[in-house]
C-alpha cells in the first residue's frame, strides 16, 4: 500500500509483459482450434465409402460457385459431396458450435463448471417433443403431405426445447430477478419430468417407433439436408454471435451478479438474453441431430485449460473447437463400423466421459478448478 | 456528493433500511458503523442501485440515480464487496483489468493497462499479478478486489467526482494491512474521491474517518465527527454493551474498548 512505512517491495514485471504473453496464448489457442477444425472438415468431407480427396472437395465446391474446376472429379463424387457430405459437415459444425458456445456461456452465467445445455432442460424438452412427434405424428397429422412430414420432428423438438426453457425460466423468476440456484433445480426437475414423458411414449410405441426413438436419442448427423439446415443455421449463427457479444459481460458475471452490476452491466437483462440465445442455438441444433452429450460440457473446459477462463477467448475458441470435435466424432462414428454407422452420442460419451474424468483428476491434483 | 435521502429497503418482508439519509462528499472518508444486521452492507448495495427502494431516492451530484445509464454510473462509483465468488481461475491482474470494463472501446488498450498497473502498484498487488485467484489468501484477494475498484475510477484526480464504496475492507486483513488499507482509502479520498467504508472496528473508524455514521436496525441513529459519534453515551445503548472510551494519547481521537464487567463492575 502507499505511505512511507507501509510500502511493500514491488519488483514485479510490468503488466505489459503479461498482456503480450496472454495475447500470444490467445492467438495460439485460436489457431490450434482453427487448425483442428480445418482438418476435421477435410476428414468429414473425404472419409466414407467413397473417398473424396481435399483437392477434389475444393474443386467441387468451386465448381458449384461457377469457377473453373481445379481437379478431376466424377458425377458420383459430385453427388455424394453435395447431397450427403457437405450438408452433414455443415450440420456437424453448426451443432458443435452451438453446443460448445452455449456450454461456455451457461457455465459462466451459472458460475458452475458442471453447467451445460442439458442442465437447464432445453435438450430434454426437445427430446420429449421429438419423441411425441415420432409416436403420434402420423396419427395426429395424417393429412400432411409427405414433403412436410420430415420437418415435423425438428419443429416438434424445437418447440419442446423452447417450452422447457420458458417453464424453467418462469419458475425461477420473481419480481424481475432470476435465482440461479432455482433455475438449475427447476431445469433438473423438468429434465426428470421430460424423462418420464419419454418413458411413457416408449411404452406406447411399436417396434419401429422404438428404433426411431432410440436412434434419435443417441444423436446422429445423418439426417442433414440443405432445406432443414437453412433455418437452423440462421438461428445457430444468431445465437453464437449473441453469445460472443456477451463475452465481456460473462467475465463480469462469472465473478458474481452484483459485481457485474457494479462494473456497469445490467445482470438481469444479460441473463435473460443469454438464456434465450442458448435456447435458440441448442434447440435448433438438438432438433436436427438429437441429443449429443459432452460436447457442450467438455469443450469449454479444454479451452480453459489451454487459454484461461477469460470469455473473450473462451467463447470463440469453444465455437471452433466444438465444431471440430463434433466433426471428428462423426467421422469416427461412421468409419469404425463401416458400412454401418454408430450413433454419434455413443462416440462423444465414450471418449468424452473418460477424458472428462481425467481432467477432473488432474484438477483435483492441482487443487481445484 | 453521493447521497441517499430517506431511503427504505425491504428484504423478504423485513425492513432492513428505514428512512435512512446518508451522504458522502468528494474528498472525504466516511465510515459506516453499527452492530451486526444494522443494514450497513444493504446501504452500500442500495447506494449503487443494486436493490429496489421501498422509499426515498439516491442522487449522484444532484441527479437521480435512475437518470444514469449503468455504464456511466459505473465510471463514477465503484464498489469493493465483502464476498468474492470467482468460480474460474482468473489471474489477479485479469480481475483488476475488469475494472476498466466501463471504458471498453473508449480508451486504447495501452491506457487501460497503465491504469490497471497503477492500481495494482497502489494496492501492493503487483507481486502476485500472475497468480490465479484460487491460490491467493483471503487478504490478498481482498486487495486485488480493492485494486479493481480503484482501477475503475482512474485516472485520479478526475474532472467529475468519483466515489469508492468499501464493504468491510479490513475484514480478512492483519493489523498492519488494516491500517495500510484505511491509510490507502484516506489517500484516495485526498485525491478528491468520496470514500464510504463499512467498518466493524470502531477504532479504525475513529483514527481514519472524517465522518462517522452509526446505524442501528436500519436507521441512522448518529452521525458526525468521530469525536461526536464515538462516545460511551451514544454507543453503549446501540451495541448493548458496556464500553470504555478514552482518548488516544497520540492522535487525540476516541478509542473504544468493550468493558469487562469483572474488572469494572461500575460500568454495567
Amino acid at each position: 500500500m502507499t505511505g512511507a512505512n507501509t510500502s511493500l517491495p514491488d519488483t514485479a514485471p510490468a503488466l505489459g509483459i503479461y498482456l503480450s504473453q496472454e495475447q500470444r496464448r490467445r492467438r495460439f489457442t485460436v489457431a490450434l482450434a482453427g487448425l483442428l477444425l480445418t482438418a476435421a472438415v477435410l476428414a468429414g468431407l473425404g472419409f466414407g465409402a467413397v473417398e473424396i480427396s481435399p483437392l477434389q472437395a475444393l474443386a467441387i465446391a468451386l465448381a458449384k460457385l461457377g469457377l473453373a474446376p481445379l481437379a478431376e472429379f466424377g458425377t458420383r463424387e459430385d453427388l455424394i459431396f453435395s447431397a450427403i457430405r457437405a450438408p452433414r459437415t455443415a450440420l456437424g459444425m453448426l451443432a458443435g458450435a452451438a453446443l460448445a458456445a452455449s456450454g461456455a456461456a451457461l457455465q459462466g452465467l451459472f458460475r458452475n463448471p458442471l453447467a451445460d445445455p442439458t442442465l437447464i432442460g432445453v435438450s430434454s424438452g426437445a427430446a420429449l417433443g421429438a419423441v411425441i412427434s415420432i409416436v403420434f405424428g402420423a396419427a395426429l397429422f395424417p393429412f400432411l403431405p409427405d414433403s412436410i412430414s420430415p420437418v415435423l420432428l425438428p419443429v416438434a423438438a424445437f418447440a419442446g426445447g423452447l417450452v422447457a426453457i420458458a417453464l424453467v425460466y418462469l419458475i425461477a423468476s420473481r419480481d424481475g430477478m432470476t435465482d440461479i440456484a432455482t433455475l438449475l433445480l427447476a431445469g433438473t426437475a423438468i429434465t426428470a419430468i421430460a424423462g418420464a414423458g419419454i418413458g411413457f411414449m416408449i411404452f406406447l410405441s411399436d417396434d419401429q417407433q422404438i428404433r426411431d426413438i432410440n436412434f434419435w436419442m443417441l444423436g446422429s448427423l445423418s439426417g442433414a439436408t440443405w432445406s432443414a439446415l437453412a433455418p437452423a443455421a440462421v438461428l445457430i449463427v444468431l445465437g453464437c454471435c449473441g453469445i460472443l457479444y456477451c463475452s465481456r459481460a460473462l467475465d463480469a458475471l462469472s465473478l458474481g451478479e452484483s459485481d457485474a452490476h457494479h462494473l456497469g452491466f445490467e445482470p438481469e437483462r444479460i441473463k435473460r438474453s443469454l438464456i434465450v440465445l442458448c435456447a435458440l442455438a441448442v434447440g435448433s441444433s438438438v432438433a436436427l441431430t438429437g441429443v449429443i452429450g459432452f460436447v457442450g460440457l467438455m469443450t469449454p473446459h479444454i479451452v480453459r485449460l489451454l487459454a484461461g477462463p477469460g470469455h473473450r477467448t473462451l467463447i470463440p475458441t469453444s465455437i471452433l473447437l466444438g465444431a471440430g470435435l463434433m466433426l471428428a466424432a462423426d467421422v469416427l462414428a461412421r468409419t469404425i463400423v463401416t458400412p454401418a454407422e454408430l450413433p454419434i452420442g455413443i462416440v462423444t460419451a465414450s471418449i468424452g466421459g473418460p477424458f472428462f474424468l481425467w481432467l477432473l483428476i488432474r484438477w483435483r491434483a492441482r487443487g481445484g478448478w | 456528493m453521493l447521497s441517499a435521502h430517506g431511503i427504505s429497503v425491504q428484504r423478504g418482508g423485513r425492513t432492513v433500511l428505514d428512512d435512512a439519509s446518508v451522504s458522502v462528499n468528494a474528498g472525504s472518508l466516511v465510515a459506516v458503523v453499527g452492530p451486526n444486521g444494522a443494514g450497513k452492507s444493504t446501504l452500500v448495495a442500495a447506494l449503487t442501485g443494486l436493490l429496489p427502494l421501498a422509499g426515498g431516492e439516491i442522487a449522484l451530484d444532484g441527479d437521480r440515480l435512475d437518470r444514469f445509464p449503468r455504464r456511466t454510473f459505473a465510471k463514477r462509483v465503484s464498489v469493493m464487496q465483502q464476498r468474492f465468488h470467482a468460480t474460474f481461475p482468473f489471474k489477479a491482474w485479469e480481475i483488476v483489468a475488469m475494472g476498466r470494463t466501463p471504458y471498453e472501446g473508449l480508451e486504447p488498450a495501452a491506457d487501460a493497462a497503465l491504469h490497471v498497473e497503477a492500481a495494482m502498484k497502489a494496492t501492493g498487488t503487483s507481486l502476485f499479478a500472475e497468480r490465479t485467484c484460487h491460490t491467493l489468501s483471503g487478504g490478498e484477494l481482498q486487495r486485488v478486489y480493492l485494486a479493481r475498484a480503484l482501477a475503475q475510477l482512474m485516472p485520479l484526480p478526475a474532472k467529475e467526482a468519483r466515489y469508492l464504496l468499501l464493504d468491510e475492507p479490513t475484514a480478512s486483513l492483519d493489523l498492519r494491512h488494516q491500517a495500510a488499507s484505511l491509510a490507502f482509502a484516506r489517500d484516495v479520498a485526498h485525491k478528491g474521491v468520496g470514500v464510504l467504508a463499512v467498518l466493524h472496528d470502531l477504532n479504525l473508524a475513529s483514527l481514519f474517518a472524517d465522518h462517522v455514521i452509526l446505524l442501528e436496525a436500519g436507521r441512522v441513529v448518529a452521525h458526525g465527527t468521530p469525536a461526536e459519534v464515538l462516545t460511551r453515551d451514544v454507543l453503549a445503548p446501540v451495541y448493548g454493551q458496556a464500553l470504555s472510551v478514552f482518548a488516544d494519547p497520540d492522535s487525540g481521537r476516541p478509542v473504544v474498548l468493550p468493558a469487562d464487567p469483572a474488572v469494572r463492575p461500575s460500568l454495567t
